[in-house]
């Protein structure tokens, strides 16, 4: 009997060890424990190689405390809005401040060669945008705007301005001299138009290689082609959480066309850069979210404001993809693999 | 024997008054430890959801069965989106509510239509205490958009242990002790949101 | 409260104004009819919880001190055990609790920022002076865990003397880690693993509920094995029953030797009365003495030396150094995987260098500490090998102040008792034969010669 006992204190003693060596406290198994029950993005997160043919060439740092839009101008010269000021970058990459403006900026645009003002610098500044000639003097302030304006977006055509207006969800036509020539895209039942469907301030605007006007309708998940008259020509875009949809609420966030017409997009939530041809057909990714240095983990933690990662998008001469990365406050430049 | 009877009464006296002295001592020690952050209140467990990462060990963690943590939607941040990330699954087929489409394993969000305007169609999501365990998938999903989802201990469930289990396990220490008489904390960005709400 | 404004309010104070620009949050909508709503959260615990708490504390360590002193009744005790572990085990969940006090108090008399309720407090101090004048009454019948081990030992087994002696030096040395470990705001290892709690709340962790499990089962044989050979509010408790005013005596009058409570004692506090010793063996225990106080300084330094390797084991609790050797593994390419709180640490911007000089820091910090926790160590040693070397002599049977948790099983085996009771009228016949029919004093003071 007592030996009985012994055994079963024995067993007792060695049970219990193993199980106090077998608690897990900290978790430390949890990553690949098979009841762990957080949600996995990592599918989401990490893109299939194959379907990146973009790689990062080089970075530039911007000297600005935030940054908030991204340019290229005459001569492939980078400008990035921010800080209330308008920077310019050189080719070495050493830069200056161009202007100042009179608030912080939202959006920022810059006339192009056939444009009727060239290396004009557009930029929305609250409810007005301030226009500044090439050497950075102020020369107007446009004003005319509604009271619930938020100013998201502003693109150059030869002969017109268009700004994205965010809070009455129109696109602004604008002419030369600053005055309002029309407004694009207001919800009209009789001409059948829907309208854009903000959810969020972001609505970006965008100028084709023959000047027409294609608009982000980002609660539509879908891009958008108007004529300057404000006629709806066709969209493209689909909704969904894989590669070649637009994720979550309203994406894209960000847009910009390449020289040969295609479209380069930005999302928000699942940050990635990717490319469609003139049909909407999806390409290829040009950066998914491990290449713009943002982990899934990184997407709840609020401890540092990182939670939204948000990156806007503009495109040079040579269709090199230029990258404004609000984390490290850098410019990241993306360029073909197929061209290198 | 009047003498030996003496010493025991001496040394009894002797021994009491150095055990009252004694527990006066201790006493006054924990009375000293007790008053020196003024008036104490009973302590509760509580997540900072600005550090919360959403890693799901509130779930497995608990030492109750169901996790007394549970995710609460903070109204006045929500976006009201008609695609809710943290609603529905990431590899959702149909914008409906069949258990497939839905994020949440338990099916503890409840999806309301409430308003088109601009044609824009508005959904309030509201979480069913009783459904969630806690998971925080919803909230690293929301996390994808506004964030307006978050974790919570509830105060209801909450054993209050004296070393809580889930906050040993906390990846990003995002557990913290909160006086009773404000057991709840909210995202420092949702602080003037519902300010803005709560004045209206 | 002070929390809110040591952490919080900063932050929000600091963050507030950049918090919202434009584009940033999806707004939520102005409906035309349909109001936002409030978040409702349930209410927390009443205030009164605690009062009750205190009071039902109160009321069951008067009761227990008088069943198990003036009532002298294992029933009333037994009755008091249930109640006690229906209470602070089952309705409350294990927490508050007097052992798990001690990491509280620990914490606060270190850390000025700690706020302790007032409750844990009470929870600690009161058994202490409880302790102090009537003996281990709380062990008795108010700790849900000794109340639960009292209730599940069925058929024990004695403890050989020697492993007893080496066993219920384990409470000493787990009063030492603990109080490091909860000064040093590292752990609360003592509610960590505690074996019971898990049954009073009826959920746990299966590994948890596996090592409770396995308690329970040695505690079917071996009577309270956590008040014995583990638990560090049991060894304070202890060291004050030695000193206390009155404690729990087997008889209610003398002793008349007769030896039935003998081997009652399912703890092993039962003390028989001690052998006269001779001469040559009183001069080699002087001598004994004498060398061990002078051994005792260098056992000490011993010990404290031996203890500054814990440096590594004990630093690896603090979540800090864990994170930094994780990351170093990283950094490395050791490791397999990236954990939950690296991936949170490389989300902040903190430098990975920053991050490794604190953890050294606090590395150095419990090379120190295990300096200390080994000092005490050699210290509980010393006095146990000093204490095993006393004699004292004992001329009755006796339940050992310190080892006694006054559950009351050994007086019924009193015949005293039984003739107190009035169960039985004459006990001349169980008087051993050896000192013969002599009259209680008279043996007294023979004994005392």
């Amino acid at each position: 009997m007592s030996s009985c006992i012994g055994a079963t204190l024995f067993a007792a003693v060695v049970v219990g060890t193993y199980a106090l060596y077998r608690l897990d406290p900290w978790a430390n198994r949890g990553n690949d424990s098979p009841t762990r029950s957080a949600l996995d993005l990592q599918d989401q997160f990490s893109i299939q190689p194959q379907l990146i043919h973009y790689l990062q060439t080089s970075e530039i740092p911007i000297p600005l405390d935030v940054v908030r839009a991204i340019a290229v101008g005459l001569e492939d010269r980078i400008y990035v809005a921010g800080d209330r000021t308008v920077y310019r970058f050189g080719s070495d990459g050493a830069g200056e401040v161009v202007l100042h403006t009179d608030g912080e900026p939202t959006c920022l645009a810059i006339g192009f060669n056939r444009h009727v003002a060239p290396g004009t610098f557009y930029v929305g500044v609250g409810k007005a945008i301030e226009v500044f000639l090439p050497n950075g003097e102020p020369l107007a302030v446009w004003h005319g705007l509604s009271d619930k304006t938020v100013l998201t977006s502003i693109a150059v055509s030869e002969n017109d301005i268009y700004a994205a207006d965010a809070g009455e969800r129109v696109v602004i036509r604008f002419n030369p001299q600053g005055e309002i020539a029309g407004q694009i895209g207001r919800t009209d039942p009789d001409r059948e138009m829907p309208g854009f469907i903000l959810p969020s301030a972001y609505f970006d605007v965008a100028i084709g290689p023959d000047g027409e006007l294609y608009a982000v309708n980002p609660g539509a998940r879908r891009i958008e082609e108007y004529t300057s008259d404000g006629m709806l020509e066709g969209f493209w875009g689909k909704a969904g959480t894989a590669v070649d949809a637009f994720f979550g609420c309203c994406n894209p966030a960000h847009m910009a066309i390449l020289p040969d017409g295609r479209f380069v997009t930005s999302e928000k939530g699942i940050p990635r850069i990717k490319v469609y041809n003139g049909f909407g057909e999806f390409e290829c990714v040009v950066a998914g979210p491990s290449e713009l240095g943002v982990r899934d983990s990184a997407t709840v933690d609020a401890r540092l404001e990182k939670n939204t990662q948000v990156f806007d998008i503009a495109i040079d001469s040579q269709g090199r993809i230029l990258v404004l990365d609000p984390n490290t406050k850098r410019i990241r430049i993306f360029e073909s693999r197929q061209e290198k | 024997m009047p003498n030996a009877t003496q010493t025991k009464n001496r040394r009894g006296f002797l021994g009491d008054s150095m055990r009252v002295a004694g527990a006066l001592a201790t006493c006054s020690f924990f009375g000293y430890l007790a008053g020196r952050k003024g008036r104490n209140r009973e302590l509760l467990w509580q997540i900072d959801p600005d550090k919360c990462m959403g890693c799901g060990n509130c779930a497995t963690h608990c030492v109750l069965d169901i996790s007394a943590v549970k995710a609460v939607q903070c109204f006045p941040m929500c976006g009201y989106c008609d695609i809710c990330t943290g609603y529905f699954d990431v590899g959702y087929t149909e914008l409906d509510t069949s258990a497939e489409n839905q994020l949440c394993p338990t099916s503890a969000i409840v999806r309301t239509f409430i308003e088109s305007k601009a044609g824009q169609r508005f959904y309030e999501y509201t979480i069913d205490p009783a459904k969630c365990i806690g998971c925080a998938k919803c909230v690293k999903g929301c996390a994808l958009m506004n964030g307006s989802l978050y974790m919570q201990v509830m105060h209801d469930r909450c054993l209050g242990c004296n070393e809580c289990s889930i906050a040993v396990a906390c990846p990003t220490e995002a557990f913290c002790r909160v006086p009773a008489e404000a057991p709840y904390l909210m995202k420092r960005q949702a602080i003037p949101l519902v300010k803005k709400f709560s004045i209206r | 409260m002070m929390w809110f404004f040591r952490y919080l309010l900063p932050w929000i104070l600091a963050m507030a104004p950049a918090a919202l620009t434009a584009g940033e949050l999806i707004p939520t909508p102005e409906f035309s009819g349909h109001a936002i709503p409030t978040t409702e959260f349930p209410e927390g615990p009443a205030d009164w919880r605690p009062i009750l708490d205190t009071a039902a504390l109160v009321v069951a360590l008067s009761l227990a001190s008088y069943f198990a002193l003036v009532n002298r009744s294992r029933r009333n005790l037994l009755l008091l055990t249930v109640g006690s572990l229906c209470w602070f085990g089952f309705w409350r969940g294990g927490c508050v609790c007097s052992i798990g006090a001690i990491q509280n108090v620990s914490l606060a008399a270190v850390d000025p920022t700690y706020a302790i309720p007032v409750t844990i407090i009470l929870f600690f101090l009161l058994p202490l002076v409880f302790t102090l004048f009537f003996g281990r009454t709380f062990c008795a019948a108010v700790c849900p865990l000794g109340a639960f081990q009292e209730l599940i030992c069925v058929r024990s087994i004695r403890v050989p003397r020697w492993l007893d002696h080496c066993l219920g030096l384990i409470p000493y040395i787990y009063l030492g880690a603990a109080v490091l470990l909860a000064a040093t705001g590292t752990a609360f290892v003592i509610c960590r693993y505690d074996p019971f709690v898990a049954f009073f709340r009826l959920s746990g962790s299966a590994n948890m509920l596996l090592f409770g499990g396995c308690f329970v089962l040695v505690g079917l044989f071996i009577g309270r094995p956590y008040c014995r050979y583990l638990c560090p509010y049991g060894a304070i408790l202890g060291l004050v029953s030695s000193v206390s005013k009155w404690h729990v005596r087997i008889t209610p009058t003398d002793c008349i030797q007769c030896r039935l409570c003998e081997n009652t004692c399912p703890y092993g506090a039962i003390q028989p009365p001690t052998i006269d010793q001779s001469p040559a063996d009183r001069e080699s225990g002087k001598r004994r003495f004498v060398a061990l106080l002078v051994l005792f300084p260098l056992f000490l330094v011993f010990f404290a030396w031996l203890g500054t390797f814990l440096k590594v084991p004990l630093s690896r609790l603090h979540p800090e150094v864990r994170l930094a050797e994780q990351i170093r593994e990283e950094e490395l390419g050791i490791a397999e995987k990236t954990t939950d709180a690296s991936d949170a640490f490389r989300n902040t911007d903190r430098p990975v260098m920053d991050l490794y000089k604190s953890a050294i820091a606090r590395q150095n910090h419990f090379g120190r500490l295990g300096g200390w926790l080994g000092a005490w160590v050699g210290f509980v040693f010393g006095c146990k090998w000093i204490h095993l070397s006393l004699r004292r002599r004992r001329t009755d049977y006796r339940a050992e102040r310190s080892n006694c948790v006054a559950c009351g099983r050994c007086y019924r085996y009193c015949p005293n008792e039984q003739l107190r009771l009035g169960f039985i009228q004459d006990i001349s016949e169980l008087v051993p034969e050896e000192n013969g029919n002599l009259k209680n004093e008279d043996r007294r003071s023979k004994t005392k010669d």
